[in-house]
C-alpha cells in the first residue's frame, strides 16, 4: 500500500469516531479506477477491524473492486495507530479471459476471471478470443457455449472449461463378408396353418452344386478424417482388410470377381466367419447291415433310420430323418434327428454305457431322446421329451420351446448355458438331476490362481529386498578366482517371477470374464415342476441349489436377486 | 515334464518329511538325530509348520557333562526341554511352485541349508535342501 498526493475525492466515506484512532474516508477515482483510503487526525475516531472496513466499503458501494491482498488488514492497523495520509488500497479490474490449447491441439480450455467493478467478457470479446486463436467452430460444443455465455453475462468465474474438442476421425469399416446362402433363420422350423411344427423337416440341409455363389466380400472402406481444435486434419485409419479363407475345402474364388466365393464341389455349405466350407455329402437310406458302420469325411444324410448297434461318425453334419435306436452318432458339425433316439441303460449304475450315444461339435436336435448319452458343444433342442438320459452340453437345452410337450424327466443333465423346458420331472416324482452354469471347478481354479499370484508377488518383493542389500554391499561374489555379479542373477530371478505374475494375471482375467458370462444362466420349468427334481446353477460367483418338494406351476432357478 | 515344470521346487523337493510335534523333548530329538542322516526336523502343529530344529540346535542345548562322570542332575534335566523351546520360529519358506532360482537365492542370502516347502495356510508339503538344488544343477531334474 502506498501513499500518494491527494486527489479531489469524488466519493467519500467517514469511519467511526474514537480517541487515538484516525478518521477514515474512501475515495474512488473514475478516471483511472483506483480506490484510496484517506486517514485524518481525529480526537474521537474509533478502533476498526477488517470486517468493519469491508462494511464501510460496502456502504459506499466500493466493495465490488479488487483490493490488494492484506490491504484492509494493514489499513485497520494504520487507523488504530492514528496514522494519517492517503493510501491506495484497490482497483477496478475488467474480467480476464484466457484460452489454452493443449500441445496435441485436441483440446482448448478456457478460464475467465470475473470483473471487479470493470467490464465483463462480452460475447464479441469471446468470439474474437476464439477466432484469434483459430478455434474451429465445429469443435465448439453448442451446449457448453450457451452455458458459458450465460456465465459470462452474470460475471461468474469459469475454470478449465473444455470449450473446444477435436472432432475424432472415424475409422474405416473393415472388410466384411456376407453369406449368399439362406441363413439359419430361414432353416428354422415353421408352423403350418394349425400351428404344428414338423420336426422331421426341422433342418433340411441345403446342398450346393459346383459354381454356386457362397459368399461375397465387401472390401475395407476408408475412414473419415477428424479435425483438431485449430483446424488441422487428424488422419483416419483405413478399415482392416480381410481376405477369404481359401484353405477351407470345397470353395474357390470366382475367376472374374475376386470378391465372390463359389462352391467347387457338390455338398453341404458350412458358413465360417470369412469363408464357406463345402462338405461332401453321403446320402444313405438306412444305416443297417446293408451299409455297416459309416465313417465319412463330410456330411451324412440318412433318409431313414440308424438301426440297433450301428454307428455313424463323420467330420460334417449328420441328418437322420427317422429314428436312432441303440446306435451311436459322432459328428464334427451338427446332428439333426427328425425322429427320436431310443436307448437303454441303468443310469443308477456308474460306468454302465448307454446303448445310444450322440456326440456333436455343434448343435443337436431331436424329437425325443430316451435313455441316451448326449454330448454336445452347442445347443440341444428336443421337442417332446428327454427321458432318463445323461446329457452334457456346452450350450443351452431347450425342450418344447418350438412346440411339443417339452418335458425333462429323470437322468442327469448339465447344460452350461441353462435349461428351459415346459415340464421338469414327472407325476411319479422321478429323480431328475439338472445342472447349469459353469463348472464348479472353475472357481477353485480361480482361487488357486489368486493364491499363486499373491505368493509369486511376495517372492518378487523378497528378492527385491535381497537385491537392495546386495547392491548396498557391493554386489559381487568371489567364487574361486571368478568374481560374479550377484545382483545380475537376482535381477534375472525377479524378472522371471514378474513374468510369471503377468501370466497369472492374464489367466485370472480370462477366468473372471468366463465366470461373468454365466451371470444370466437359469434353469426354467415354465409350466410345471415336480418333486424329485434337483437343480444346481452356478452363476459364476454365485451357486444356487434347489430341491423341489412341492409341485410347482413353474419356476426359474439361478440369477435371482 | 515341460521345461517350466522342471524349474520349480516341486520337481526337486523331498516330500517324505520327518516332522515332530512341539512337545518332543530334547532327549527325544537327540535320539532322532543320532539315527538319521539329515540335519533338520520340521516342527508341526496339526500339520502346519510352526518351527524348524537343526541338529546343531540340539547339540547347542545339550550339556557337555551329559553321560560323563561329571554329569549333574541339572545336566539331565535339560533333556526335558521341549521342541517348542528349541525351535527357530523365524521361518523362511518356499512353495511347491516357487522357482529353483528363488529357493537358491534364499538359501545363499540367508545362510541357511534347507527350506520348508509349505502351502499358503502353512500346511507342510516337503523340504528342499542345498543338496537337492546342487543335484538338480549337476545331474538335472530327472535324476
Amino acid at each position: 500500500m502506498s501513499t500518494i498526493p491527494p486527489k479531489d475525492p469524488p466519493k467519500t466515506s467517514t469511519g467511526g469516531q474514537q480517541a487515538s484512532a484516525s478518521a477514515i474516508s474512501f475515495h474512488f477515482y473514475e478516471e483511472d479506477g483506483t480506490v484510496f483510503a484517506e486517514l485524518s487526525e481525529s480526537s474521537s475516531a474509533s478502533q476498526l477491524g477488517k470486517l468493519q472496513l469491508e462494511l464501510l466499503l460496502s456502504q459506499d458501494g466500493l466493495d465490488q473492486y479488487q483490493f490488494d491482498e492484506g490491504a484492509l488488514d494493514t489499513l485497520a492497523a494504520q487507523i488504530n495507530k492514528g496514522e494519517i495520509g492517503r493510501f491506495h488500497i484497490g482497483n477496478r479490474t475488467d474480467a480476464e479471459i484466457k484460452l489454452d490449447i493443449s500441445s496435441d491441439k485436441l483440446l482448448a480450455t478456457l478460464d475467465v476471471i470475473p470483473a471487479q467493478g470493470g467490464k465483463i467478457v462480452s460475447p464479441s470479446l469471446l468470439e474474437s478470443t476464439l477466432s484469434s486463436n483459430r478455434i474451429m467452430s465445429r469443435c465448439v460444443d453448442r451446449t457448453t457455449l450457451t452455458t458459458l455465455l450465460k456465465d459470462l453475462k452474470e460475471n461468474r468465474a469459469v475454470k478449465q472449461l473444455h470449450i473446444a474438442k477435436a472432432v475424432a476421425p472415424k475409422g474405416g469399416e473393415p472388410a466384411r463378408f456376407e453369406s449368399l446362402l439362406n441363413d439359419d433363420k430361414d432353416l428354422r422350423p415353421k408352423e403350418d396353418e394349425s400351428g404344428v411344427v414338423d420336426l422331421k423337416n426341422l433342418r433340411d440341409y441345403i446342398t450346393v452344386e459346383p459354381g454356386t455363389p457362397l459368399m461375397r466380400r465387401f472390401p475395407a472402406q476408408e475412414g473419415k478424417p477428424g479435425v483438431n481444435v485449430v483446424g488441422g486434419a487428424i488422419v483416419s485409419e483405413v478399415g482392416a482388410n480381410l481376405d477369404f479363407d481359401l484353405k477351407l475345402e470345397g470353395s474357390e474364388l470366382d475367376g472374374n470377381d475376386s470378391n465372390l466365393l463359389l462352391a467347387s464341389i457338390k455338398g453341404i455349405p458350412v458358413v465360417m466367419p470369412n469363408g464357406v466350407r463345402v462338405d461332401p455329402v453321403l446320402t444313405i437310406k438306412d444305416v443297417d447291415h446293408a451299409t455297416g458302420n459309416i465313417n465319412f469325411d463330410g456330411a451324412v444324410i440318412i433318409g431313414g433310420n440308424v438301426t440297433s448297434g450301428f454307428s455313424v461318425e463323420c467330420s460334417g453334419h449328420i441328418q437322420v430323418k427317422g429314428l436312432v435306436e441303440h446306435a451311436s452318432l459322432i459328428s464334427g458339425g451338427n446332428i439333426d434327428i427328425g425322429g427320436g433316439v431310443v436307448g437303454e441303460n441303468d443310469i443308477d449304475q456308474p460306468g454302465v454305457e448307454f446303448s445310444a450315444h450322440l456326440k456333436a461339435a455343434g448343435d443337436i436336435s431331436a424329437k425325443f431322446i430316451n435313455s441316451a448319452f448326449v454330448e454336445g458343444q452347442g445347443n440341444l433342442t428336443v421337442k417332446e421329451y428327454a427321458l432318463n438320459s445323461r446329457m452334457n452340453i456346452l450350450g443351452q437345452l431347450q425342450l418344447g420351446q418350438q412346440g411339443g410337450k417339452g418335458r425333462l424327466l429323470g437322468g442327469q443333465t448339465h447344460a452350461e448355458r441353462g435349461v428351459v423346458a415346459n415340464i421338469l420331472g414327472g407325476e411319479a416324482y422321478v429323480k431328475t438331476e439338472i445342472g447349469a452354469g459353469c463348472d464348479p471347478q472353475l472357481q477353485d481354479t480361480l482361487d488357486k490362481l489368486h493364491s499363486s499370484h499373491t505368493r509369486r508377488d511376495n517372492e518378487s518383493k523378497q528378492l527385491k529386498e535381497i537385491l537392495n542389500g546386495i547392491v548396498a554391499a557391493g554386489g559381487t561374489e568371489q567364487v574361486g578366482k571368478i568374481v560374479l555379479a550377484k545382483s545380475q542373477k537376482v535381477e534375472e530371478a525377479v524378472a522371471a517371477i514378474e513374468q510369471k505374475v503377468a501370466s497369472l494375471e492374464a489367466e485370472i482375467s480370462a477366468i473372471e470374464a468366463r465366470l461373468a458370462s454365466f451371470n444370466e444362466v437359469t434353469v426354467q420349468g415354465t409350466k410345471r415342476v415336480y418333486p424329485g427334481v434337483s437343480i444346481q446353477v452356478n452363476n459364476g460367483l454365485k451357486k444356487t441349489l434347489y430341491e423341489c418338494e412341492n409341485e410347482s406351476p413353474g419356476l426359474t432357478i439361478g440369477n435371482e436377486e | 515334464m515341460n521345461d517350466d515344470a522342471k524349474l520349480i521346487v516341486a520337481s526337486i523337493m523331498s516330500d517324505d518329511v520327518h516332522t515332530v510335534t512341539t512337545e518332543r523333548t530334547l532327549g527325544e530329538l537327540k535320539t532322532i538325530f543320532e539315527k538319521v542322516s539329515y540335519h533338520h526336523l520340521l516342527v508341526e502343529n496339526e500339520g502346519k509348520l510352526v518351527g524348524v530344529i537343526s541338529d546343531r540346535d540340539v547339540a547347542r542345548n545339550l550339556s557337555p557333562f551329559l553321560e560323563t562322570s561329571s554329569e549333574r542332575r541339572s545336566d539331565r534335566s535339560l533333556l526335558d526341554m521341549t521342541a517348542a523351546e528349541l525351535m527357530a520360529t523365524q521361518l523362511i519358506t518356499v512353495g511347491r511352485e516357487s522357482s529353483i532360482d528363488f529357493a537358491s537365492i534364499l538359501l545363499l542370502e540367508n545362510n541357511i541349508s534347507c527350506l520348508p516347502v509349505v502351502q499358503e495356510n502353512g500346511q507342510i508339503d516337503g523340504i528342499v535342501s542345498w543338496k537337492d538344488i546342487l543335484k538338480c544343477h549337476v545331474y538335472g531334474v530327472e535324476s
